[in-house]
């Protein structure tokens, strides 16, 4: 026999939103507010990083600071309803740097599906016949990557996987720049700082091993 | 008619001896020196590029390691590396695998912490998994032989060490362990958990347990060292299941990881005593059974097909 009332069943409540988010949008309607700005500081320390924060300031249209920068750790939450509200890193290194996070995020659950092995050659195969495998960092990275073709059924599954994620990052992209040109340049270097962080290639020279 | 490859070779030559202000067969000795070490350098890191590494650190658990590897059909050759030889299993499952001896314990310059940062970069790989052999704690529950797994490790140096009541007498201090727990990879613990549940279905004699594992500098040969260091431990959510030496090695390895990230490193090791002098004095006898179990258990678990096929 059901109960004559159950909130979870009647009127399950919304998800509350991150405390973050519900000040910066508060922030955001503010009427002198004019754009906001992101800014990631992800500082290397030898072969470790610090932990990654984000900046986010809100401006007038004077460009005085109206408030900010507001500091956070960087994470994935707060960063898509940054990207919801097109805002974009403060210039194209940083929103290599933003985008490379955001993929490490997208790919983390193919990686635990597919196992790192099968995953790390699908991927990389997948680059170096794909689109950008000209681009010249992008290349240069991929060169120093020692992948070999992945075979077996799964293959197409986890190429299909990648490229959806390359595909929503790069429609991402399009919501915050309105020339592809810019968004390819900065797809195929998130992509380069994602492959460099994956395999260890910014570490190895560090090492100078090559 | 164009020049051909030869001819361009040579005038890029001319014009590097020229801006050295070198002869031209000076330079082209130089280079070419260092083209040969180049490729040799390119060589090796192909030869050793691998997306798993397994760390063993006692020449049992290497030899354990080298049979386990022979009985899968795989290969062990010996390569060089930059800072210590590596061992090549080849493919292993969906995985390029390569294997490195550490001294026990992490802190030497050749223990597990530099050797697994080192390994790490020169091979590129994803994973690291620390295998061998570990001390079990519950002597009437586990069996020599049994292996254990990291959901985390706990590294019981990293403390901080108070007197109780701020009273400076011998005896009483305590000891508080703020940031000692750390993560090890969920999609590892995971395979080795279902290895664990498939022992079990098929009714094998092997088993497996995941949970917390105790990782420091002391080779404990002391059940009431054991029992106190226990004791003195946070209540944690998961059991405490056993204690090595060397998971300093594969946290070291994984501090570039963002915190949210896989940490892409697991302990798998075999209970070869219980830390007290009963069972240490049977080590000779246990570790290699121990050091086998993990080994076939990792290389088990690496056969495993990407989980869509």
């Amino acid at each position: 026999m059901s109960s004559a009332s159950n909130k979870y069943f009647d009127a399950p409540a919304p998800a509350p939103e991150h405390p973050r988010i519900r000040a910066w949008g508060s922030y955001r309607k503010h009427p002198e507010v004019d754009h906001v700005e992101l800014e990631i500081r992800r500082n290397r320390e030898g072969l470790t990083f610090l932990p990654t924060r984000m900046f986010v300031t809100f401006y007038r249209a004077d460009g005085d600071i109206l408030r900010g920068p507001d500091e956070a750790e960087w994470e994935l939450e707060l960063d898509d309803w940054l990207v919801k509200e097109h805002v974009r890193a403060k210039d194209e290194d940083n929103e290599k740097l933003r985008f490379s996070l955001r993929l490490k995020a997208a790919m983390r659950p193919i990686a635990a599906r597919f196992g790192d092995g099968y995953f790390n050659s699908v991927l990389v195969y997948l680059l170096r016949e794909g689109p950008f495998a000209n681009h010249p960092a992008l290349a240069e990275t991929l060169g120093s990557i020692h992948e070999y073709p992945a075979a077996g059924g799964s293959k197409g599954d986890c190429e299909g996987l990648v490229d959806h994620e390359l595909g929503v990052a790069a429609q991402e992209l399009m919501g915050l720049y309105a020339d592809r040109t810019v968004a390819e340049d900065i797809l195929a270097g998130a992509i380069t700082q994602y492959l460099d962080d994956r395999f260890h290639v910014t570490d190895r020279r560090l090492l100078g091993l090559g | 008619m164009p020049p051909s490859p030869g001819e361009i070779l040579e005038q890029r030559l001319r014009a590097e001896a020229e801006r050295r202000g070198e002869p031209v067969e000076s330079v082209r000795d130089d280079l070419l020196r260092h083209g040969l070490d180049a490729a040799r350098a390119a060589r090796e890191a192909r030869a050793v590029a691998s997306d798993v590494v397994l760390v063993t650190a006692t020449p049992t658990e290497h030899k354990q390691l080298e049979q386990a590897a022979k009985d899968i059909g795989t290969g062990f050759d010996k390569l060089p590396g930059r800072y210590g030889p590596y061992y090549r299993l080849g493919r292993v499952g969906a995985n390029r695998v390569v294997s490195i001896q550490v001294s026990m314990g992490a802190f030497s310059p050749d223990g597990a912490a530099a050797r697994c940062i080192q390994a790490r970069a020169e091979t590129q790989a994803t994973t690291i998994i620390l295998i061998g052999t570990a001390f079990g704690v519950a002597p009437g529950r586990q069996h020599i032989g049994d292996v254990i797994v990291s959901e985390s490790v706990f590294l019981y140096d990293d403390r901080r060490v108070i007197d109780v009541d701020g009273s400076p007498l011998l005896g009483r201090y305590e000891a508080q362990y703020p940031t000692s727990r750390k993560s090890a990879s969920r999609t590892w613990h995971d395979r080795f958990r279902r290895l664990g549940e498939a022992y079990v279905r098929t009714g094998a004699t092997e088993r497996v347990e995941v949970g917390v594992i105790l990782s420091g500098g002391a080779r404990i040969e002391s059940a009431a060292f054991r029992d106190e260091l226990l004791a003195s431990l946070p209540a944690m959510e998961q059991p405490v299941i056993g204690g090595e030496m060397e998971g300093m090695g594969a946290v070291s390895a994984a501090l570039a990881s963002d915190p949210a990230d896989d940490p892409g490193w697991v302990i798998v090791k075999g209970i070869s005593d219980f830390a007290d002098a009963s069972s240490r004095s049977k080590i000779k006898e246990t570790r290699a059974e121990a050091a086998r179990a993990s080994a076939m258990a990792v290389l088990r678990v690496l056969q495993l097909p990407p989980r869509s096929e």
